[in-house]
This record gives structure tokens, C-alpha cells and sequence, in this order.
């Protein structure tokens, strides 16, 4: 009896999560807004991935932007100079990332803390100087114009509110993978490493596997995004792969919860959503968002979603209570 | 006579421009407490994480294991291919994970068995039978436990892995006396469950009690030899660890 009623409400949930979602592009306005949302789905799959690498096993991340822009650029060059399709563009934007994310995990292995840090932002930086400097494949600084929008099964995705549905399906799916693999073994490993990287060697965990393991996962997510951001903007250049956008990525992950499946959807809205609505600060607009978002990390520092969990099971606690209230009378 | 399950020979280990072992050469058979003694620096821990493939190690350096009746060699083995073999480790400072739970920290003690085995469910209730207070806090995490119970879960997990041999890193380090006294009862019990004890200590007197044989480090090399009892009657080993008697 509980079990169908808990299931009920199990689909209720999911219905309610599509109709919001389905409404959202005829809801919005115009094109800009539609733009922003578009760009939190696509920092949702940005905020999963750095979640698996940092939030889950442990391993600090100041380099996202690069594998973000590998993959954007794969997409890029194959669309603009071979004339691909997003199916091919996408298999092979991970394919080239991941052989990025085992390029960067070896020496990551290595070191730890403050120096994984530097190390992961120095790769940033190299992968971005390589970007605006080999000119012949990249264009340099003027990065590749005119990539084409998707057509997937002849369904042209080629305005905003089409290609929301796109990226929607992949923060979805990649929302989903987080989950199983989370309470998989191998997500289970990763957390081992996390807590303590010493004691899960010393219990046979394969520190080196996983953590290569995690550093590859990540960087899938960040093609998935690129090859989903170079279609949509269709346009790529060095300028938006710079270390603010690997802070972002990380903020993301921050501002929702590391080490929570949903945490990077609450900070996907968040990092995009409240610098446009700063726009009335004018010149001081990143001041106060600066200041907000430290204020947040400072007030709850596990990020926000735990404390909405919390708001939600009290507002659960409140709401069978009326209706015994209401059957009564 | 028991048949060796841990033979090493002439192990020379370095970090970098250190030797921190000198040639080690140690014996342990099957079914037996082996007590490994010496100040701070005489390479007690990094003759454990040589026998785990933590350390680089020199060459004609061996270590032998016993697996199922046959000698492998450990050296050039990963961590990850050695605890399989039945080799479990209850590291220096407990090396708990304070965020989990004590059930959950217990079955981090099987995860290198790719598929939990059937022996899993009993294994845990043989831990939860030594160690009726981590049952009682199962659900509780790790972190909130006292050192003597963090100890205990740290054993249980080593236990949870069903070893042939179970070596321990100074496991009555910064415990109160009553907790010292169990946590060497409970390493009785172990090897009464059939498995071989390797036990480094800098607790000489109550290691050298429950141990068959010993061995004592002085800076990487082995000074002195011999069954506890004839290591707790040397003088000069008893003056030199627990201070001489008036």
C-alpha cells in the first residue's frame, strides 16, 4: 500500500518536473532569456562533471574551461572543416577530451592540494595559449565562425527554445549517470578517495585507476557541454575558455553542494541567473556578485542544496499534518 | 613445524636519497604472533608498506608470500594486487573514514572482492560478535566514535577483508591502558580465528606478551631476535624501551 502510493507520487514527481520543464521555452520572453537558460543547462552538465571529479573523489579542478573548450573546438573544426554531424562531432569530442583528461590525470596523480590546483589551472592556461596561437587549425583569436546547428533524425535544432530541448536531455541523462554511478562501486571508490586517500589504498581500492577513472568522467561531461555550447553560440573563440570560466565551472559545483547529485542544477541557475539580474548595479555588478556568492559559501558552507533538502522535508512535515487537521473538521 | 607465510630477505627500501632498511631479513609462519619492535625511525612502518609495494625498494631485495601453498613474489606488486592475496593492514592512526558510517566503513574492508561474497554476511557477524560496540553504533559515523572504538572499527575492517595475514601499525597508540589491554585480547582472538599476526609496537612489554617471536629495529637494520620471552627477559632490550629498573 505505501510502497504504490510512494510510487504514485515517485510519477507524480516526475510529471510535474516535465510539465515545468516543457513550459519553460514557451514561457520565456525572448531570445536572450532563452540564451541564459539554454547556457545554465549547459553549466548544469559542466557543475555534474567537476561534481564526480571534485565534489565526489576529492580532486580540485581549476582547469575545466580546458577540457570545456576541447571539446567545443573538436566540435568546431569537424562541423566548419569536414562538415560533420552532431553525432559524429559529439562521439569524437569525447574521444579527444577523455585522451585529455588521461593526459592531465597522470601527472595529477602525482601531487595533491594547493599544487593539483596550479597544476589543473596551468593546464587551463596552456590549452587556452594553444587556442589563440596555432592559428592555422584554431583562426587564433578570432576563433571559428559559422558552425552549423544540430539536425538529429532530420529535426532541425536551430533556434533557442528548439535546442533547449536538447540540452535539457543531456543535463538529464547526465544528471542520471551521476546518480547510478555514484551509488555504484566505482562511485563508492571514489568517495573512499575522498574521505581518506591513504586508508583506501591500504584497504585495496586502486587509487590510481579511479582517480584517472574520475578525471576522464569529468572531462566527458565538459565535451558533452562543448560540442552542446559550440552548436548553440556557433561560434567558438580562446575568450570563452579562460580561467573565469573554469572558476565558474567550480562555483557552480560550490555554490550547489559538491558531493550532491542536484547540487550543480541549483548552482547552474544560480552562477548564470544572478549576474544578469545584477545588470542594474551597473560598474559594480561583479562586486555584488562577488560579495553575494561569497556570503553564501561563508552562510552554507556545504552549499545550498542540503539546506533546501532541509526547507523541503520541513515543509513535508507540515503538510500531512494539515491534512489530518482538515479531515478532522 | 608451520609453513612460512611471509619470508623476506635482505629488503633494502629507500625514500629518495634515504635508506630507511638496511637489509631486512624476517620470518613469519602461519598461525603465528610476530612482534616487530624499535624507537621512532627504525623503519617498523615502511617495512609494512614495503610488504604493501608502497616504497621503493632496492634490488635483490625479496619479499615471499605464501599464497595458497606457493611462494609469490610481493616486490613489483601494487597494493591493489597484494591486500587480495589476504593480506590486510590496520594502518598507522587508524586511517578510518570519518564520514561514514560503521557499517559502511566495514564493508570498505571487502571492496577489493570485485563481488561481495557469501562469507561477507558472516564475516560482519564475527565482527560485530568481537566487537559487540560497533554494532551497537552501526549506524553511527565513524568520526563520532572514541579512539579505543575507532581502533576496534579499524580492526573489524582489516577482519572484513578475511585475511591469512593481518598486519597492524602500532594499534595502542594514544589509547587509555584498559583500551590498550583489549585492543591486544582482541589481537589474541584474531589469531585464534587462524590468522597470522604481524604487529609493529612501541608498546615492547605487552607486544612481546602476546607474540611468539620478535624482532627489534634499530635505524633499518635487525639488532635482536628471538621468542618474546626471551626478548621480555633481556635486559638491556627491556632498558632500552621501557627504561631501566632501579
Amino acid at each position: 500500500m505505501k510502497k504504490t502510493s510512494s510510487k504514485i507520487s515517485g510519477i507524480a514527481k516526475i510529471l510535474v518536473i516535465a510539465a515545468v520543464l516543457i513550459i519553460v521555452p514557451i514561457l520565456s520572453p525572448n531570445n536572450y532569456i532563452q540564451q541564459i537558460i539554454n547556457l545554465i543547462g549547459i553549466y548544469i552538465i559542466l557543475g555534474t562533471g567537476i561534481n564526480i571529479l571534485t565534489g565526489y573523489t576529492g580532486q580540485l579542478s581549476l582547469g575545466q574551461a580546458a577540457f570545456f573548450g576541447i571539446g567545443a573546438y573538436t566540435t568546431a573544426l569537424l562541423n566548419t572543416r569536414l562538415g560533420q554531424q552532431f553525432f559524429v562531432c559529439l562521439i569524437a569530442s569525447i574521444l579527444v577530451t577523455s585522451f585529455f583528461g588521461v593526459v592531465l590525470a597522470i601527472p595529477a596523480l602525482k601531487v595533491k592540494g594547493p599544487y593539483l590546483a596550479l597544476l589543473t589551472q596551468g593546464f587551463g592556461e596552456i590549452v587556452r595559449i594553444v587556442m589563440i596561437n596555432w592559428t592555422p587549425v584554431t583562426n587564433g583569436t578570432a576563433g571559428i565562425l559559422s558552425i552549423e546547428s544540430p539536425v538529429i533524425f532530420g529535426f532541425a535544432f536551430d533556434t533557442l527554445p528548439k535546442y533547449y530541448f536538447l540540452v535539457v536531455f543531456f543535463a538529464i541523462l547526465g544528471l542520471l549517470y551521476e546518480r547510478s554511478l555514484i551509488n555504484s562501486r566505482t562511485g563508492r571508490a571514489f568517495i573512499a578517495i575522498r574521505e581518506d586517500t591513504d586508508a583506501a589504498e591500504l584497504t585495496g581500492i586502486n587509487v590510481t585507476t579511479y582517480k584517472i577513472r574520475a578525471f576522464v568522467l569529468s572531462a566527458v561531461y565538459c565535451a558533452v557541454a562543448g560540442t552542446l555550447y559550440a552548436m548553440m553560440i556557433q561560434y567558438v573563440s580562446p575568450d570563452t575558455f579562460i580561467s573565469n570560466t573554469s572558476s565558474v565551472i567550480l562555483w557552480t559545483a560550490i555554490v550547489g553542494g559538491f558531493g550532491t547529485i542536484l547540487g550543480p542544477i541549483i548552482g547552474g541557475i544560480i552562477m548564470q541567473v544572478l549576474p544578469e539580474i545584477l545588470r542594474f548595479c551597473g560598474d559594480w555588478r561583479l562586486v555584488v556578485y562577488g560579495v553575494i556568492l561569497l556570503i553564501v559559501i561563508l552562510q552554507c558552507p556545504g552549499g545550498l542544496y542540503p539546506y533546501l533538502e532541509r526547507f523541503l522535508r520541513f515543509l513535508k512535515s507540515k503538510v500531512p499534518a494539515n491534512k489530518s487537521k482538515s479531515a478532522a473538521s | 613445524m608451520a609453513d612460512t607465510i611471509l619470508k623476506v630477505e635482505n629488503l633494502v627500501s629507500t625514500y629518495g636519497p634515504i635508506t630507511a632498511l638496511k637489509g631486512i631479513n624476517l620470518e613469519v609462519k602461519e598461525g603465528e604472533i610476530v612482534s616487530l619492535l624499535g624507537s621512532n625511525g627504525a623503519g617498523k612502518s615502511t617495512l609494512m608498506k614495503s610488504i604493501l609495494g608502497m616504497v621503493t625498494i632496492g634490488e635483490g631485495s625479496s619479499i615471499q608470500y605464501n599464497h595458497d601453498g606457493q611462494m609469490v613474489e610481493l616486490i613489483g606488486k601494487k597494493s591493489h594486487q597484494i591486500i587480495p592475496l589476504g593480506i590486510a593492514i590496520v594502518p598507522e592512526g587508524r586511517g578510518v573514514f570519518i564520514n561514514k558510517s560503521v557499517e559502511e566503513n566495514l564493508e570498505v574492508g571487502t571492496f577489493f572482492r570485485k563481488r561481495p561474497a557469501a562469507r561477507d554476511k558472516e564475516l560482519l557477524d564475527t565482527v560485530y560478535q568481537t566487537f559487540p560496540r560497533l554494532k551497537e553504533r552501526r549506524k553511527q559515523l565513524a568520526g563520532t566514535l572514541s579512539g579505543g572504538e575507532q581502533q576496534m572499527l579499524a580492526l573489524g575492517r582489516a577482519m572484513m577483508a578475511d585475511p591469512r595475514l593481518m598486519m597492524l601499525d602500532e594499534p595502542s597508540m594514544g589509547l587509555a591502558p584498559l583500551m590498550v589491554a583489549e585492543v591486544f585480547n582482541v589481537i589474541k582472538n584474531v589469531r585464534e580465528m587462524g590468522i597470522t599476526v604481524l604487529l609493529v609496537e612501541q608498546n615492547a612489554k605487552q607486544a612481546l606478551k602476546i607474540a611468539d617471536r620478535g624482532y627489534v629495529l634499530t635505524t633499518g637494520e635487525v639488532t635482536q631476535t628471538g621468542t618474546g620471552k626471551e626478548l621480555l627477559a633481556d635486559e638491556s632490550l627491556v632498558a632500552a624501551y621501557l627504561g631501566a629498573k632501579k
